[in-house]
């Protein structure tokens, strides 16, 4: 076991339960887009790789158990199916369960991939490793290439904390150390900052924003590309915006542009008056937003010649 | 397959649970001792709580308990039943406690959120018992409450925009970030003061965080303003030429935010630089960039907070971290 911050880890869960994302990054299959969840754009369960890199011995002595027996199966019900975490080499192998639950032919298809990488613990070229390795897997699942994997960063912390949460002994005395006045809260809290992370692992929580904004825009323009392609337009687009010491957090085909050198700077040519009146017939888009949807629809045009 | 299941005279659909059961258990085998074993706990249960009751009685109740489950079960994938069951059956400790199968448990109970005002009440409360988020609570009534409600002051046309959707609109367009931060921490404060925003239409809170994103240049002459103001909640009355007075409240909104959420990080690193170790709290968690103890001035004004707010518990911890 790993010593657990009462207070930290109390704090951490209210933070949760009140709305505080335990996971963000690219769109999971619970994420919703255009009302519909992304997992509607292709049949069948994406597969989730986490990625334990940085994460401590101990702690993944914890996080391991808990992962195949409490949060696994949970997972499933939320469409993910996981591969074993990943420790150094990025490669897929998927766990007992998810072999045995995936639905016939899943593995011989191209699949949605989320890598759920640990916030806070990657070293920063962890990225281009992901990149590199998923390009050269040569199986079925894997053919979609980045148009169909991309990261979302979780709180791995709050991750452990759970897990060692689950154990009744643990649970006892963490409810021992909390002032008596929170003891009733805490059970009430405990199962709701458990679903509350899973969900945010999957997308289930994500809220809306200027992304999210453009992410379905693009969608009512693009109503068959899948939302994975969509995001790492979108945020490709958000990020020639962003000064250059903002721009280091990608978490979809963003990443494939930057490391290639084709990435920045990104000039982006101006909005068709075309394109405008498609556009504004969806939704009333001010300059500035109409440009930026411009150019994530040229880079979807873009990758979609590639 | 009957084997447990109630009789199904008790029960106006039990004909048709019980085809749909046979159906499920078709597909997912491995559920079947579950059921089984569920059905039997319940039975002895509800024997022991009706007593008295017609034992037709018993058996309705075990019906409502199987179409609840056999609706969960059914709202699943299959690939997920077939996950559960795999679990059931290998000795899922849920199922020893009588409960739900772990998935579908979680399932509901992720779907079950529903929004009322004790809710939200109890969670403001719960969130603002801890130091941290009551720090949060304190920068945004110090920093964000008084330079919003001076912008809205100086632009009345405004003024049927209500607190909360700046408040929701500072949140949304505040970066989302998946740890603990003082941003994070003054961001959720304003979601929750700010949960009213919620309950607007989609369509008026995407046009709203439009606008609110828009500089005021970009506003000059802009084809889509009037959808876009038409968009807007129609009780706010904002109007195409107040759009640029929406604009200009937004951008002070904005440098509140920042100003709010400096403030936390400076009065964070004092708590962290008195106390290190385990007394930190829940200031463990929030990462401090570099930055400056708080001056004597804003702890001064945080006392005042704490004068004001005596109820709410997160203060008293937050003063005793910092003495």
């Amino acid at each position: 076991m790993v010593p657990l911050d009462v207070a930290a880890t109390w704090t951490r869960m209210l933070s949760v339960t009140a709305g505080a994302p335990a996971a963000i990054g690219a769109p999971g299959p619970a994420t919703r887009i255009r009302g519909k969840a992304a997992l509607s754009w292709i049949e069948g369960p994406w597969l989730g790789i986490l990625d334990f890199q940085g994460v401590k011995r101990c702690e993944r002595e914890v996080l391991d158990p808990w992962l195949s027996e409490h949060a696994e199966p949970l997972l499933l019900v939320r469409h993910l199916l996981l591969s074993k975490p990943l420790v150094d080499d990025v490669f897929i192998d998927l766990t007992p369960q998810a072999r045995e639950a995936m639905p016939e032919g899943w593995r011989d298809a191209p699949r949605p991939v989320l890598i759920l990488a640990p916030a806070g613990r990657s070293r920063p070229e962890r990225r281009r490793e992901y990149l590199v390795a998923l390009s050269q897997l040569r199986i079925p699942l894997v053919a979609g290439g980045s148009e169909l994997w991309a990261i979302r960063e979780f709180d791995v912390e709050l991750l452990l904390a759970l897990a060692q949460l689950a154990d009744p002994a643990e649970r006892a005395a963490f409810r021992a150390a909390l002032d008596p006045s929170q003891t009733r809260l805490f059970d009430q809290q405990l199962p709701a900052a458990r679903a509350a992370v899973l969900d945010d692992l999957v997308g289930a929580r994500d809220e809306e924003g200027a992304v999210a904004a453009d992410l379905d825009g693009l969608s009512s323009l693009h109503p068959n590309a899948h939302p994975l392609a969509l995001y790492s337009a979108v945020e490709r687009a958000h990020n020639r915006r962003r000064a250059e010491k903002e721009r280091t957090q990608f978490s979809a085909r963003t990443i494939e542009a930057r490391l290639s050198a084709r990435g920045f700077p990104e000039p982006g040519g101006p909005c068709t008056p075309a394109f405008a009146q498609r556009a504004c017939a969806i939704e009333p888009l001010l300059p500035g937003d109409l440009q930026r949807l411009f150019d994530a629809d040229e880079l979807l045009a873009f990758r979609g010649g590639d | 397959m009957r084997t447990g299941f109630p009789e199904p005279s008790a029960c106006p659909d039990g004909a048709q649970l019980l085809a749909r059961w046979e159906s499920l258990l078709r597909k997912a085998p491995r559920l079947r001792p579950w059921v089984g074993e569920m059905l039997g706990q319940q039975r002895v249960r509800l024997v022991a709580r009706l007593e008295g009751e017609a034992p037709l009685a018993i058996e309705r109740t075990l019906w409502e308990e199987l179409a609840r489950w056999l609706r969960e079960f059914e709202a699943l994938p299959q690939f997920a039943v077939s996950a559960i069951a795999t679990t059931l059956e290998a000795g899922e400790r849920d199922s020893r406690d009588g409960r739900a199968p772990a998935g579908a448990e979680e399932a509901v109970l992720a779907g079950s959120a529903i929004p009322s005002p004790e809710r939200a009440v109890s969670e403001v409360e719960a969130l603002l018992s801890d130091p941290a988020f009551a720090l949060a609570f304190h920068c945004v009534e110090v920093r964000v409450r008084p330079r919003l409600a001076g912008a809205l002051e100086a632009l009345p046309s405004l003024s049927r925009v209500p607190e909360a959707a700046w408040f929701g609109l500072l949140h949304s367009s505040a970066p989302a970030r998946p740890l603990l931060t003082p941003d994070v921490a003054v961001a959720l404060v304003l979601r929750v003061l700010g949960a009213e925003w919620m309950s607007l239409p989609a369509e008026s809170r995407k046009a709203a965080l439009r606008l609110f994103a828009a500089n005021s240049s970009e506003l000059r002459g802009a084809a889509q303003l009037d959808r876009l103001c038409r968009a807007l909640p129609p009780a706010w009355g904002v109007l195409p030429e107040g759009a640029p007075d929406f604009a200009a409240v937004s951008a002070q909104a904005r440098l509140a935010l920042g100003d709010a959420s400096r403030l936390c990080n400076r009065i964070a690193a004092s708590v962290t630089s008195a106390r290190r170790g385990p007394g930190r709290g829940g200031f463990a968690l929030l990462e401090v960039n570099d930055a400056a103890p708080a001056a004597p001035q804003e702890l001064e004004e945080l006392s005042q907070t704490a004068r004001k707010f005596v109820g709410m518990a997160g203060f008293r911890r937050l003063l005793a971290l910092l003495r």
